[in-house]
């Protein structure tokens, strides 16, 4: 049986040019490699530039690894092809309102996505978008909506079902709940966690909040300067964590925190 | 959509309506456009509504007044020149040379200037560099200066202004335009269409596109002001439209002889070429300050 996702080797690097003098490399992520399972949640945390949306950009295909290859279900997936891995891995970007196009409406960004990895006529692409603007929560009717009608709760939402709307196997987050309000999102992750349910999907999220990923993680990464610092289960990262900085993302009540990132303790969570 | 109206509705405007609905709360902007569609109505038309053939010379009303002064006929509503030629049937039939032509100019530039602009903007690196500087050399010539030296080189004539005034105008829409996808090819919305497996002719067409048009918008209207004065101006020096052709910027010319005599001769093109440049550019203004406004307010 293959693993759903395999990393090998991966890693990214960053020239910075300036003017004819040669560049200086700068490492954004070292080589990591990494399976996930079927259905599995992965929470990637860290500090800020320590490498974790380089990984979800390069899981989704937005950047391309320097080195290294990703396979999906054991097969390799081409950095420059996007249409071979739009259909299976989605992203959410952190950004909702930039992430959608201003000047188009939600219905036809959405059917965008169809219209490329489907056979469906335009009747039936309609109709497939209206009922995933069900499924997340919205109306039929924001169908003919532009994105700054929406509020940002909703944009969201557009955008997780720009993610669902070709029912894929992986999907992708970047910090996307940080701009939210702890109620919308705590809304936002049940309903992941429902589609989840559903359809089955894989999750990887990046995120600051050890509210969250205790909540919704099977696994957590921590990562530090572009390198792993710890893999594993939830369970075992919370109750014997090896590393210190383990410890000090994952435990919001304890006092003396470093950044102020991972001190957040926002109460997102629903019991 | 089926539309009861029942209860009460606020529709928000879609984005290009937005910059629409801005526009028409400027009283000018909306006298610009009357104005600039009236002109462009009466070019359109010009061959069914002129009351006289242009070219005619009518002997028995050499230099006639306008209608409205004491010696006046209503026959010659605008009055003749000094070859007895009924001055409004030429004003109306020289808005072909004066805003037909530039129209025609400025189209065929956008087109190509539009279409290279696009290709560099899409591509990167080298290709997209030497896109982009292609026709750089003509900017730094002036436009008239330009068409001068075409001139001088295979002598006056219409279509040798009109590719003088095209190839002065096509950097400029490649710059723009370059410019306008560079900026947008690196948000999130596109990366999000790349994403969604989309080919690159979609993206430039159906994402990009949208986001540029008021881009390409203001960029027609500081081009056609441009060639409108640039065809008068040559008209006006005898090389461009030539002799009997009816053209605002030669009729101009033709008439300086005689200002103190018959100064309709000259005022009344003059108005017709100073209206139709003010419409345009305040039309083109009142388009940016709609953008800007929107912007502001989003």
């Amino acid at each position: 049986m293959t693993k759903l996702l395999e990393l090998k080797n991966v890693s990214k690097y960053y020239v910075h040019k300036d003017g004819w003098l040669p560049g200086r490399k700068i490492c954004a992520l070292e080589p990591l490699t990494l399976t996930l399972e079927r259905g599995e949640t992965l929470a990637i945390m860290g500090e800020t530039g320590s490498g974790k949306s380089t990984i979800a950009k390069l899981i989704a295909g937005a950047e391309k690894p320097s080195t290294g290859e990703i396979y999906l279900n054991g097969q390799l997936l081409d950095p420059r092809n996007y249409r071979q891995r739009s259909r299976h891995i989605r992203m959410i970007f952190q950004d909702s309102l930039r992430s959608l196009n201003p000047q188009t409406t939600i219905g036809r960004q959405l059917s965008e996505a169809l219209l490329f990895n489907t056979t469906l006529t335009s009747e039936e692409q309609r109709d497939h978008v209206m009922l995933t603007l069900r499924k997340v929560g919205l109306l039929p009717d924001h169908y003919h909506f532009y994105p700054h009608m929406l509020s940002s709760g909703q944009q969201q939402r557009v955008c997780i079902a720009r993610a669902i709307i070709v029912d894929p196997q992986i999907i992708v987050a970047d910090e996307a709940f940080v701009s939210l309000d702890p109620s919308i999102r705590a809304q936002i992750i049940n309903l992941i966690l429902d589609l989840q349910e559903d359809m089955s999907i894989s999750f990887i999220f990046v995120s600051h909040s050890a509210e969250i990923v205790k909540h919704v993680a099977d696994k957590i990464l921590i990562m530090h300067h572009g390198k792993l610092v710890e893999f594993g289960s939830t369970q075992t990262m919370m109750l014997q964590p090896q590393e210190q900085l383990t410890r000090l993302l994952l435990q919001t009540d304890l006092q003396n925190n470093v950044t102020a990132a991972t001190s957040s303790s926002h109460s997102t969570t629903q019991e | 959509m089926p539309s009861t109206n029942i209860y009460y509705q606020y529709r928000e405007p879609s984005p290009l309506r937005a910059i629409w609905v801005l526009m028409n709360n400027n009283p000018f902007a909306v006298a610009a456009l009357y104005v600039f569609g009236f002109i462009l109505l009466v070019m359109l038309l010009s061959p069914i509504i002129v009351p006289h053939d242009p070219d005619y010379q009518y002997a028995d009303a050499v230099l006639q007044s306008p209608s409205w002064q004491q010696d006046g006929q209503i026959r010659f509503l605008f009055g003749t020149d000094d070859l007895g030629r009924d001055l409004l049937s030429r004003i109306i039939a020289g808005s072909v040379y004066s805003l037909g032509y530039p129209i025609l100019a400025v189209f065929i530039a956008a087109v190509i200037g539009s279409s290279i602009g696009a290709w560099a903007g899409m591509s990167r690196g080298v290709q997209s560099s030497t896109l982009n500087h292609l026709l750089d050399v003509i900017l730094s010539i002036p436009s008239l200066l330009l068409a001068l030296v075409i001139i001088a080189i295979v002598g006056p004539s219409l279509f040798n202004v009109m590719i003088a005034i095209t190839l002065v105008l096509i950097p400029q829409f490649i710059h723009s335009v370059h410019n306008a996808i560079y900026e947008e090819r690196y948000k999130e919305y596109v990366t999000a269409s790349r994403l969604n497996g989309c080919s690159r002719w979609f993206i430039l067409t159906r994402v990009i596109a949208p986001n540029i048009t008021t881009v390409i918008v203001m960029q027609v209207t500081i081009a056609l002001s441009t060639a409108i004065l640039d065809i008068a101006a040559l008209g006006f020096l005898g090389l461009g439209v030539q002799s009997p052709a009816p053209e605002w910027g030669s009729m101009l010319a033709r008439s300086l002889d005689q200002v103190y005599l018959s100064p309709w001769t000259m005022i009344l093109p003059g108005i017709a070429l100073f209206l139709t440049i003010l419409a345009i550019n305040v039309l083109g203004d009142s388009i940016r300050a709609a953008i800007q406004e929107r912007i502001r307010s989003s």
